[in-house]
């Protein structure tokens, strides 16, 4: 009788404490991805903001110089960090990618765009030069 | 009759304070993470108008030395002051003052003033 009576202590004492571990490890995975979700938000506005800052700085070479080569030459190489510097390809977290389109009167336009390694788009902007006929 | 009770231990109540807190950071990360995203996005939306403007800049310029130079009319929405050409490229938010001086076998550009226009806020919406 009095080990009948432990077991359904013990028992009783058992379900509340499994199921508190079970409500606790269900709100740690909760959070969890709530956290994993604002770090790849994170990440996604430091990319954003390094391409965008790429992407213009590759704007005024093309449009002060007009020469594709030469705008890759000045910004470094095709393949940047996070921060958008240059970066060889294994440590790299982006690259660009540009084309030359003619326009009229002498007008040249150097699109550019940025993207992941995984090639995602990040960014394009569109960048005129004119350095006469 | 023995009446059964669900005890709440010290060790529970601070497991819950605990994930309490934790969820506040949780949510408060993840409110700033977006807005930071979201404030890029209108950064990155703000350059490229920017640049359309200044390319809108350049064809002005492109389409005046070849009119000059083929004397043909100038552009819509050129003026002349003095001996230098002047346009005005506006959008939305951007104001962009060109003016242009143009030789028999050159041109220079002797202001391009790209400003953006000011837009006063007027609610609290800071953040949107």
């Amino acid at each position: 009788m009095n080990e009948t009576r432990s077991g359904a202590q013990r028992l009783g004492f058992m379900v509340p404490l499994i199921l508190f571990v079970l409500f606790f490890i269900i709100c740690c995975g909760v959070l969890s991805s709530v956290f994993a979700k604002s770090a790849d938000l994170s990440v996604r506005a430091q990319q954003l903001n390094a391409a965008v800052q790429l992407c213009r700085n590759g704007a005024e070479i093309y449009t002060t110089c007009g020469s594709l080569e030469e705008t890759a030459g000045t910004l470094g190489g095709t393949y940047f960090d996070s921060n958008g510097a240059p970066a060889d390809r294994n440590n790299a977290q982006m690259y660009l990618t540009m084309r030359e389109t003619p326009g009229e009167n002498g007008l040249r336009y150097a699109v550019l765009e940025a993207f992941t390694l995984d090639g995602d788009h990040l960014y394009t902007l569109i960048a005129a030069s004119y350095l006469g006929e | 009759m023995e009446k059964k009770r669900f005890r709440v231990g010290s060790i529970a109540v601070l497991f819950a304070v605990v994930i309490l807190c934790v969820a506040v950071f949780a949510a408060l990360t993840v409110v700033t993470t977006a807005q930071d995203l979201n404030i890029s996005r209108q950064y990155a939306a703000h350059v490229q108008e920017i640049y359309d403007c200044e390319n809108r800049g350049y064809q002005w310029v492109a389409d005046t030395v070849a009119a000059i130079r083929q004397g043909e009319a100038l552009p819509e929405g050129t003026w002349q002051e003095d001996d230098l050409l002047c346009t005005l490229v506006e959008t939305d938010t951007i104001r962009l003052s060109i003016r242009l001086r143009v030789s028999d076998d050159s041109h220079s550009i002797e202001q391009w003033n790209c400003v953006t226009k000011w837009q006063p806020q007027s609610s609290w919406e800071l953040w949107k």
